[in-house]
């Protein structure tokens, strides 16, 4: 276990920021931390990162406690904040050097290390520019860039795609999986779905505080879905099979408007055979279908009655 | 240690960029020091200053005490000194205490037989604390005349009695009191005034740099390192100090070389001071900015109370508090450094410079307290 919280509790006057909320982080994951504005994420690692005092419960990292061997843990953790820290006065290599030095790099360990920090950020040519002539999309990356010039075991990411460019975002995302495959153990909060849908092994969704789900994507998906949602375009608008295949089991729903049929099934792949040869019998034929999944959007609007941006 | 060089060398590198600052910091006064010490030079022409009032106790009936009144009430010294005889302590100290003098000089009956009899002396004198500069004059023209018994007592040693009779016209040509030695011009005035606003106005530096690299978000990511506490804070204090105090040190320069303003001969003192009150600006700025967790709202007060405190300290006209009000120059650590720096160069008491340097060593470490203790009561 490399990340272990147990019973954690996070109060600010009457709101319980965090309420008892216990996760487990293993070795070589990309843990999702999902929740909407206010959920507790960030309280949860400025805890971690020993920024803010834990009202109950723990965090064990690399089998330490946090509130004991401070020093230890924070060596080996690299933080991407929510909120861009990094100084518009110093170039983009200065930046990363700093933080560099503070992390304990000296000498030509630390000129390889602050170029290689540059390049996985996409920023080597950019090293002897300032920050404020970049764009909201370059500063992000040297956000990140200055979280893993000491190439660290845990590395936690704050909503690091807030307000970026999509040529950002996916090299954002583009490096994420890439210093995952080179080993290291990822926690990465965001509210935007596809991103952890995209890149997260293991996924928590918060709300309020507390952790209302927990698990895979699939075994998320499952846990709240019970059925399908298909979209066929046909040939032409027909509508009495509506009829016939309201007959087949399985299915909940159905509709037709234009030339589009909606289906509502439970989860069974037979129905789908059996509603295209009930529909091509008639003489019409399906141009498309399209079979909706659920989402972890759809995941959370079960769970909570309330869509995640809102 | 090595994370709080990095720290010190980062703000040091950051603020040598900050070109706002820094023409601020030292275009701005090196061209007021310039306009006020030329504006305002005719009000500070020696013989406009109006002689200060000085009480004197005179006890000693013999030669030396004859010797002394009729120096203290020579015409050389006229420009200097109203001389107010008075009769007994009791009644000196009344009226020192009512403010009717500044200063009351005191020689005790065994003055003359104790230059003869070879001690070396000093004579006593007690004054009011309010204005360190006329107490630095009372405090020269003392000086000469002790000088002068000094010297008749070495004189006496060797066996040459008969020259004691040269008068007390003679001693106070072999030893002029020269205005510009005692009193500074209106340049040299605004020179200490002024580097001391502009030292005090370094607390802006604390004011954004430690709101920024302490409190706000890469405060939280350089906390977020294994730096210390200690070394973090200690970092940023001893980089912004380090700035202001070299800004003091091209100030300095400046008005020394190419105004020719008269900075005393004592300059290791000085730049203690410097640094001292250098520490006072940049804790008073960590401090309110710890207090108030917001640095925009710590530079709307730091300017504010640096201008009333550089007031009060008599940086922009100078002037001096009536009795009863004395007490509020002394809030203003502008003042304590100013009067530690005029009793340097101008030579007033050593023990005022002590008292006010240890006053603002004190203001350090009470700003410092107080910074940590904002820092450990924050609800985090
Ligand atoms: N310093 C603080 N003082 C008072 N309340 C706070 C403080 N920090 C956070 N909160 C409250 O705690 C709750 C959780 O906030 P937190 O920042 O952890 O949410 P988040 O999940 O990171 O949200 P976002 O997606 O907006 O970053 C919110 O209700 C917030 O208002
Ligand atoms: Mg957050």
């Amino acid at each position: 276990m490399l990340l272990e919280i147990r019973g954690l509790v996070k109060r600010f006057g009457d709101v319980v920021a965090v309420d008892h909320v216990n996760l487990e982080v293993q070795e070589g994951e990309i843990f999702g931390l999902l929740g909407p504005n206010g959920a507790g994420k960030t309280t949860i690692l400025n805890m971690l990162m020993g920024l803010s005092r834990i009202d109950d419960g723990e965090i064990i990292v690399f089998g330490k406690d946090i509130a004991r061997q401070a020093a230890v843990v924070k060596g080996n953790i690299g933080i991407v904040p929510q909120e861009l820290a990094i100084y518009e006065d110093l170039t983009a290599w200065e930046n990363v050097a700093f933080f560099g030095k503070l992390y304990g790099l000296r000498g030509s360990e630390l000129t390889k290390r602050v170029g290689e920090a540059l390049e996985f950020a996409g920023l080597s040519d950019k090293a002897k520019d300032f920050p404020r002539k970049f764009s909201g999309g370059m500063k992000r990356r040297l956000n990140i860039a200055c979280a893993v010039v000491h190439r660290p075991k845990l590395l936690v990411m704050d909503e690091p795609t807030v307000g970026i460019d999509p040529q950002s975002r996916n090299h954002i995302m583009g490096a994420v999986k890439e210093i995952h495959r080179q080993g290291t153990t990822i926690l990465y909060t965001s509210h935007y779905m596809e991103e952890v849908e995209e890149i997260c092994t293991q996924i928590v969704i918060m709300d309020q505080g507390r952790v209302i789900a927990r698990g895979t994507k699939e075994e998320l998906t499952e846990l709240v879905s019970t059925e399908n949602r298909l979209v066929l375009e046909l040939s032409a608008a027909n509508f009495t099979i509506v009829d016939e295949i309201k007959k087949i089991s399985g299915v909940k729903e159905c509709a037709i408007e234009d030339k589009v049929l909606t289906v509502l099934t439970t989860k069974n792949n037979h129905i789908i055979s059996k509603m295209i040869d009930e529909i091509t019998a008639t003489g019409t034929e399906v141009y498309s279908l399209n079979v909706q999944k659920p989402t972890l959007e759809s995941v959370f609007l079960t769970l909570t009655g309330r869509t995640l941006r809102d | 240690m090595n994370r709080m060089f990095t720290i010190f060398m980062a703000t040091l590198k950051r603020n040598s960029r900050d070109r706002g600052s820094l023409l601020q910091m030292l275009l701005l006064p090196i061209v007021i020091i310039f306009i006020l010490g030329n504006a305002l030079h005719s009000s500070f022409t020696y013989d406009e200053i109006s002689p200060t009032n000085v009480g004197v106790l005179n006890l000693d009936q013999g030669e030396i005490g004859g010797y002394f009144n009729s120096f203290i009430e020579s015409d050389e010294l006229q420009d200097l000194v109203t001389v107010t005889v008075v009769e007994s302590k009791e009644e000196g100290m009344e009226q020192l205490k009512r403010g009717e003098f500044l200063a009351l000089i005191e020689l005790d009956a065994n003055f003359t037989q104790r230059v003869y009899s070879g001690e070396k002396v000093a004579i006593d004198f007690r004054y009011r604390p309010e204005n360190p500069l006329r107490v630095s004059i009372v405090e020269h023209v003392i000086e000469s005349f002790t000088e002068q018994a000094n010297l008749t007592q070495v004189l006496l040693t060797m066996g040459a009695t008969e020259n004691l009779a040269h008068s007390s016209q003679d001693m106070i040509k072999d030893y002029p009191v020269a205005a510009s030695e005692i009193m500074p011009g209106a340049m040299d005035y605004y020179a200490v005034t002024m580097l001391m606003m502009i030292i005090m106005y370094g607390a802006m530096y604390s004011a954004f740099g430690m709101g920024e690299s302490y409190l706000a978000a890469i405060g939280n990511r350089i906390k977020s390192t294994p730096v210390r506490a200690a070394e973090h804070y200690g970092g940023l204090v001893l980089g912004n100090v380090a700035t202001v105090y070299f800004q003091g040190l091209i100030l300095l320069a400046f008005t020394k070389y190419v105004y020719g303003v008269n900075w005393g001969d004592n300059l290791p003192l000085i730049l203690i001071i410097m640094f001292v009150i250098t520490c006072v600006s940049i804790g008073l700025g960590a401090m309110i900015v710890m207090v108030t967790k917001d640095s925009t709202l710590s530079s709307g007060i730091l300017n504010v109370i640096i201008p009333v405190f550089t007031f009060v300290a008599g940086g922009y006209i100078n002037l001096s508090f009536p009795g009863k009000l004395s007490w509020l120059q002394y809030i203003s650590p502008n003042y304590l450094a100013q009067t530690a720096v005029f009793n340097t160069i101008y030579g007033g008491p050593t023990q005022q410079t002590m008292l006010t340097l240890g006053g603002l060593i004190l203001f350090v470490i009470s700003t410092f307290t107080v910074a940590m203790m904002a820092q450990r009561r924050t609800a985090r």
